[in-house]
């Protein structure tokens, strides 16, 4: 009787303490989710700001929007240009206030190369040497080792990371044999469980074209993710997520850039092509406008 | 393969206004310098000038297209590291290969110190280690600019270097910037707030969820995921 009662009260104090001790852990990770969750002061605020003229539902997404700050109509006329463009600047500073970290990182940029740009000078006019092709190939070449130094996975990649392919794909058909259409991460299998999970789902709703819509995304997803496949590169020595020949296309685009740019110094004038960098940027919206 | 972005009026708004601010700075340092520069080119026939005029137009829209593809690889393929390594691998062999065509006698004249030169060897080679050292740091940082924002903003924000370089100008030869120089700096920065004032073209949906991708892991995800797979962990052991 008294072993009895006493190995109840071993197993209570040890639920007990498994309570706490989850109860502890759950403890530990709250404020690791909450700290997460939470945005920082100045972005709160901003957030606040801009939740204050939305729906006050109490949804995320409702909370969360971006909205445009109402002027006050009495001053510029509801729905009048000055109203819209003082709103638009004033979204404009707040949005800029809390990307400020990404603009000064932009400043940083712009301050490397005015140094850049001023030791070429140097290089230029100082010293006489115009070597601009030899400048981009010793930059090539630190940067080419910067990135071979922080990539991981040298001479093992290719060959594990095949092996584990095959051993993902075979799991996740077993998978869908059970009809457990959990999200996969493999790619190949995503293709697969959205084609045949139109199948399934065809049960005689009339939810055709919800499914279409529902599969012509996760297909045009899947079709995008099967391009970040790994890749063998350079007989295996190194796995990459992107075709070879998109990388060199990017760097031929990228070194006959810079030398066009500087072969033109000798035909035109500095004001000419110093206005012209500018059309960097219409170049940069059209390219990322269009697909 | 490119991205499909959704820019507004006031993104081109604000884009229309730097590329003012930048041209009203250009046009002002003409009375400085540019006329000697002109005068000295002014031997340059008129079809040279074309073709100088098609190098430097054609250029500045290669440039563009690089930060898009960059973009587009950092952010949905390999990561930061792979796109420097593997840019700069092929990129350094298309250098070299145009460097011994184009460029060898000067190479060559990078190690010979001749009489009547202004800078010894070493001079030389200091004023190219900075320019490396500049030009690494600037490029990788466009690299991981490009992994949390997009091309155009880092070209809006780029066209201030002609800025940071008056600067420069005025520790080093003690000249004070010019009106013009306000003037532009100003317009820079209302065209970078006017743009600012449009929803995001990468589609933040607030000011304070910027998701700062790593290798191609997205970390706000990853530490959900480890926080989420740690509670499922410690439930499964002590319950």
């Amino acid at each position: 009787m008294s072993t009895s009662s006493t190995e109840k009260k071993t197993d209570r104090r040890r639920s007990s303490s498994h309570i706490t001790r989850s109860q502890s852990y759950r403890a530990d990770v709250e404020p690791l989710q909450e700290a997460i969750n939470t945005p920082s002061p100045l972005g709160s605020l901003l957030d606040k700001h801009h939740s204050s003229n939305s729906n006050e539902d109490g949804s995320i997404n409702s909370r969360h929007r971006l909205s445009p700050i109402n002027i006050d109509n009495s001053v510029f006329g509801e729905g009048s240009i000055a109203n819209s463009v003082v709103s638009t600047i004033i979204d404009g500073l707040h949005h800029s206030i809390a990307h400020w970290k990404v603009l000064l990182f932009g400043q940083l940029i712009s301050f490397f190369i005015a140094s850049t740009g001023a030791m070429s000078e140097e290089l230029n006019s100082t010293c006489d040497l115009h070597i601009p092709l030899t400048q981009i190939t010793l930059v090539g070449i630190v940067l080419m080792f910067l990135g071979a130094v922080n990539m991981r996975g040298w001479c093992s990649g290719c060959r594990n990371n095949r092996i584990k392919r095959k051993i993902d794909i075979s799991e996740e058909e077993e998978q869908f044999d059970c009809s457990k259409h959990n999200q996969s991460n493999n790619d190949k299998d995503d293709l697969s469980i959205s084609i045949k999970s139109n199948i399934v789902m065809d049960d005689g709703w009339n939810r055709e074209k919800d499914n279409e819509k529902y599969d012509s995304t996760i297909l045009k997803e899947s079709r995008r993710r099967l391009s970040n496949q790994p890749r063998s590169f350079c007989f295996g020595l190194q796995t990459i997520h992107a075709p070879s020949w998109a990388y060199f296309l990017l760097a031929l685009i990228a070194i006959e850039g810079r030398f066009f740019v500087i072969s033109s110094f000798q035909y035109t004038t500095f004001t000419f092509i110093n206005l012209v960098q500018a059309l960097s940027i219409p170049s940069a919206m059209i390219f990322s406008k269009c697909y | 393969m490119l991205l499909r972005r959704k820019y507004l009026l006031t993104h081109v708004l604000g884009g229309i206004i730097c590329i003012i601010g930048i041209s009203f700075s250009t046009m002002s340092d003409i009375k400085d310098y540019d006329i000697e520069d002109m005068e000295s080119t002014s031997d340059i026939d008129s079809v040279q000038h074309i073709k100088g005029d098609i190098l430097a137009i054609s250029g500045a829209i290669l440039l563009g297209l690089d930060d898009v593809l960059s973009e587009e690889l950092v952010k949905e393929n390999g990561g930061v590291h792979e796109l420097l390594f593997m840019k700069w691998w092929f990129g350094v062999g298309i250098a070299v290969t145009q460097l011994v065509i184009f460029e060898r006698e000067s190479f060559i004249s990078l190690f010979n110190n001749q009489e009547g030169d202004t800078c010894s060897v070493s001079t030389q080679f200091v004023y190219l280690g900075l320019y490396v050292l500049f030009q690494v740091m600037d490029l990788a940082s466009e690299v991981k600019f490009l992994s949390i924002s997009e091309a155009c903003l880092l070209n809006l924000s780029v066209l201030s270097s002609n800025l940071w370089a008056s600067i420069f100008t005025a520790i080093t030869d003690g000249i004070l910037p010019a009106a013009s120089y306000y003037v532009s700096l100003i317009l820079i920065v209302s065209g970078i707030v006017i743009y600012e004032g449009g929803p995001s073209p990468i589609g933040h949906d607030k000011p304070t969820n910027i998701k700062i991708r790593k290798d191609n892991f997205d970390k706000t995800e990853h530490v959900a995921n480890y926080l989420t797979s740690k509670v499922e962990e410690k439930d499964i052991e002590l319950t």
